[in-house]
């Protein structure tokens, strides 16, 4: 190609005038000249950078994987409407009059602190037994709902830890599990909830839900949870974005 | 859509989508980050992707929006990015002795002078070699601004080279 028109094609390039088939043309034109002109470096290096940088590549391995494991299919189980409504509408009820009596209670002169603090307990019980009825619900907004409850509270009884594992480990809807966890990593304290998220990291088959799993784990700085990640990274039928977040957890926990 | 039709789909466009993190987000741990985050960003989608007419302009838009979140997070604790005059007070090699793997940073060097939106389609014209049609659908802006934003992008990108170039060879 002629100076000329490589100047001209530049001023077009620059212009944002170009077609890919003329940038195309441009760029080989100024790699194959013999002797380039002085006035064309800065644009071939430029040009040099960008091939360079085209062939960028990520050092994340993903290979394509076979026998992909199923995704759990959203299915409701089937609920006790009956029994899910008969104690919602108690619990609602007990909640009612304690919050009446409490503060009747603190409107009363002479109401010493420990027992506005006993007060308090209740309620919180009553909240806690409402959050439990809701987390038995037909709809996973509910039972979401419920998880988020449970969030809010500083301490849980082994009642509520069992609940939400039970649902971590049993709910058909993965939202719902992926809210569990959230739940339970709030008590991480607790070896029955590390323990459940361990053997999740082999049981669970939703890719997110492993992938929040481990984390976690790293978050709780959980080693035991090292010869799992290590099976999770060598099973064939594993995605390959999950193998992935394995190996960068191992690599934390070691 | 299944895993196996999913990795089919967007496996063959990872380092594109790497790519275009690095060119926003500057560096490689930031970049491999986020195609971890957008791979699994796009598998909680993946119910949907089987009816898009084109999964990779989707992929990049997901890619886009991500670095744009990520960029404005980082400037909300107030990290800088580099500026011409810190480029030039760094020691930069001269050209003709630099290695290939430094060509790239130096490329990435000159994109970081840019603002966003230039940097993005600049990427996507010259390192990409996209069409204004698919620029279009990642972005959402209109074929004349995009003209617009790369010519700018390039008379920058052109015009910061020069500038450490002319001060090499001083």
């Amino acid at each position: 190609m002629k100076p000329d028109k490589i100047s001209a094609l530049l001023e077009k390039y620059y212009a944002g005038e170009t077609s890919i088939e003329e940038e195309r043309e441009l760029r080989m034109a100024l790699k194959s000249m013999d002797q380039l002109p002085e006035k064309f470096k800065p644009d071939a290096e430029i040009f040099a950078m960008m091939d360079a940088l085209s062939a960028e590549t990520s050092d994340l391995s993903f290979e394509p994987e076979t026998n992909a494991p199923a995704i759990v299919p959203l299915v409701h189980e089937k609920t006790n409407h009956f029994t899910s409504w008969t104690l919602r509408i108690a619990a609602g009820f007990a909640l009612l009059i304690v919050g009446v009596f409490a503060g009747w209670m603190i409107g009363q002169r002479g109401t010493s602190e420990t027992e506005v603090a006993e007060l308090r307990q209740d309620i919180d019980e009553v909240k806690q037994m409402m959050a439990l009825v809701q987390l038995r619900k037909a709809s996973a907004s509910e039972r979401i709902m419920a998880t988020y409850e449970f969030k809010k509270m500083d301490t849980a009884s082994d009642e509520i830890l069992d609940a939400l594992i039970y649902t971590f480990n049993n709910d058909n809807n993965p939202n719902v599990k992926n809210a569990a966890a959230d739940a339970l990593y709030k008590f991480g304290n607790h070896d029955k909830v590390r323990k459940t998220f361990i053997d999740g990291l082999t049981e669970q088959t939703d890719p997110v839900l492993q992938i929040k799993l481990i984390d976690m784990l790293v978050g709780l700085d959980e080693k035991r949870a090292l010869p799992k990640l290590q099976e999770v990274m060598q099973e064939e039928t594993q995605m390959a974005v999950v193998k992935q977040k394995a190996a960068q957890g191992m690599v934390r926990l070691l | 859509m299944e895993i196996a039709a999913f990795d089919k789909e967007f496996l063959p466009i990872k380092d594109k989508l790497f790519r275009l993190a690095k060119t926003m987000l500057q560096n490689r741990e930031d970049a491999e980050d986020a195609l971890q985050e957008v791979f699994v960003k796009l598998w909680k989608n993946n119910e949907m992707i089987g009816d898009l007419k084109n999964p990779e302009a989707f992929a990049m838009k997901v890619m886009k929006n991500f670095c744009l979140d990520k960029l404005k997070n980082r400037k909300n604790k107030h990290m800088v990015e580099i500026s011409e005059n810190q480029m030039e007070k760094e020691n930069i090699t001269p050209f003709s002795t630099v290695s290939f793997e430094n060509l790239k940073d130096l490329m990435l060097k000159l994109f970081s002078t840019l603002p966003e939106q230039q940097r993005m389609i600049i990427h996507m014209r010259d390192i990409e070699h996209y069409s204004y049609e698919e620029i279009v659908e990642v972005t959402g802006m209109n074929v004349n601004a995009i003209r617009v934003n790369l010519s700018r992008a390039r008379k920058n990108v052109k015009g910061s080279y020069l500038k450490i170039r002319n001060y090499e060879t001083r």
